[in-house]
């Protein structure tokens, strides 16, 4: 019984933590305009907390045993490696700024110049 | 040998394995496509909240409602263990309840969206693009018959209207900020102009967003026009549809897995063996928590 009720107490006091958390990323949302760069890692810093508290307390894998990190390591290298994946292919190429025509001739032109200036 | 927990719960953990990857593709593709979403200058140039009607407290409203039946849940499970049936059954009620609400949020939340036509393939990339739907929406309020138009010289009057701005349109003489003064004007008119009000987007938006407190139109400034075409916006519509889309059909099925110890305690029928039951289910819901837990700040809040 004593047990149940210090579990109890501890998913009460996960839930308010999870509260908490939650009450400051809205805070922190009010700031975004100002600094968003603070803001978004102080926020994601916040969602990694709160699903630390909810793994390890609510889906119990505090007092699970080594069984966890065979079946969680995999998936983990596998979600953070799949942006990392990505990220060269369309993070950084994809969109980003190509030589238009009217800065090919820009550059060109520049050169050209550039020629000129030495021929004299 | 083997592992000294139920099968039904490694089972649950194996699936909740392949999820986390689900979601974590769903999500890794997202902060790719969010970054490399630039302007000509290589600044970012995904819409704001503002001009997708992403509701930042309607966001957190739901992050409390998940929490909140996460912690019912874990409690449902000790009190149906213990033998505290009627306690257990009041929390999986609760927790039901807060899965209700998370989805009548959600759906306030793609309302607003579907009245704005936020919608992936619906938004104007474009000032151009902006012009063309324009004048492609007004022309399907000219083809209603002339009884809904309030009579024949109304419907008259709106055809000619409309064919004077494809005319334009054609030769490309018709501006956004053009087209933007006749649509207001067609707005005024007494009898289709509220039809125009509510079927042409930009109409809807002139409503939405620039006029003040007493009903009249405010100047434009660049952001208000920035509404008319969203770049990027039908990128962000279809991840926003797609992530969340794949988040409430989680929740929904959470809904289908308690309606069934729900059912069992209404017949007075749960026992102390249905904690098991009641420990997977609370895994998934758990992770249908986590996964919105990431989702709140990265769509709500976050800003890179």
């Amino acid at each position: 019984m004593a047990d149940h009720e210090s579990h109890d107490k501890i998913y009460l006091r996960v839930f308010g933590a999870l509260c908490v958390f939650t009450l400051l990323s809205a805070i922190a949302d009010l700031f975004k305009e100002a600094s968003p760069g603070v803001v978004g890692v102080v926020v994601l810093a916040i969602a990694v907390a709160k699903a630390a508290c909810v793994m390890l307390f609510f889906m119990h894998l505090k007092w699970e045993r080594g069984w966890k990190y065979v079946l969680l390591a995999p998936t983990t290298i596998l979600a953070i490696g799949l942006p990392i994946a990505l990220m060269p292919d369309i993070g950084w190429n994809y969109y980003h700024k190509v030589p238009t025509e009217t800065m090919i001739e820009a550059e060109h032109h520049n050169s050209s110049a550039a020629a000129g200036d030495q021929d004299h | 040998m083997g592992l000294k927990m139920a099968n039904s719960k490694l089972c649950l953990w194996l699936f909740l394995g392949t999820e986390i990857m689900f979601f974590s593709a769903l999500i890794g593709t997202y902060i790719v496509l969010r970054l490399s979403s630039v302007d000509v200058d290589g600044d970012r140039a995904w819409p704001s909240n503002e001009i997708t009607h992403i509701v930042t407290i309607a966001g957190a409203i739901n992050t409390f409602v998940l929490i909140g039946s996460s912690w019912l849940v874990v409690k449902a499970h000790e009190e149906i263990a213990r033998g505290q049936f009627k306690e257990g059954l009041r929390d999986l009620l609760l927790v039901f309840a807060c899965a209700v609400l998370f989805l009548g949020i959600k759906g306030y939340e793609y309302q607003g969206k579907w009245t704005r036509d936020i919608l992936p393939g619906r938004i104007s990339e474009t000032r151009l693009q902006a012009v063309e739907k324009a004048v492609r929406q007004i022309g399907a309020v000219a083809a209603l018959d002339a009884e809904a138009l309030g009579g024949e010289p109304a419907r008259k009057d709106l055809v000619a209207q409309y064919t004077q701005l494809e005319t334009l349109l054609r030769q490309e003489k018709l501006t956004l900020a053009a087209t933007e003064d006749r649509v207001v004007s067609l707005t005024k008119h007494e009898s289709y102009g509220p039809l125009i009000e509510s079927h042409v987007m930009m109409a809807r938006i002139y409503h939405d967003r620039t006029r003040d407190e007493a009903g009249n139109l405010v100047s434009l400034d660049q952001e208000h026009h920035a509404a008319y075409y969203i770049p990027y916006g039908n990128l962000f519509a279809s991840c926003y549809f797609t992530i969340t889309g794949f988040h409430a059909i989680h929740v929904i099925v959470g809904m289908i897995i308690f309606f069934f110890p729900i059912k069992k305690g209404l017949m007075g029928g749960l026992e102390e063996a249905d904690a098991q039951y009641v420990e997977n289910a609370g895994l998934y819901w758990h992770f249908v928590d986590l996964v919105w837990i990431f989702l709140f700040p990265l769509i709500y809040i976050v800003q890179f």
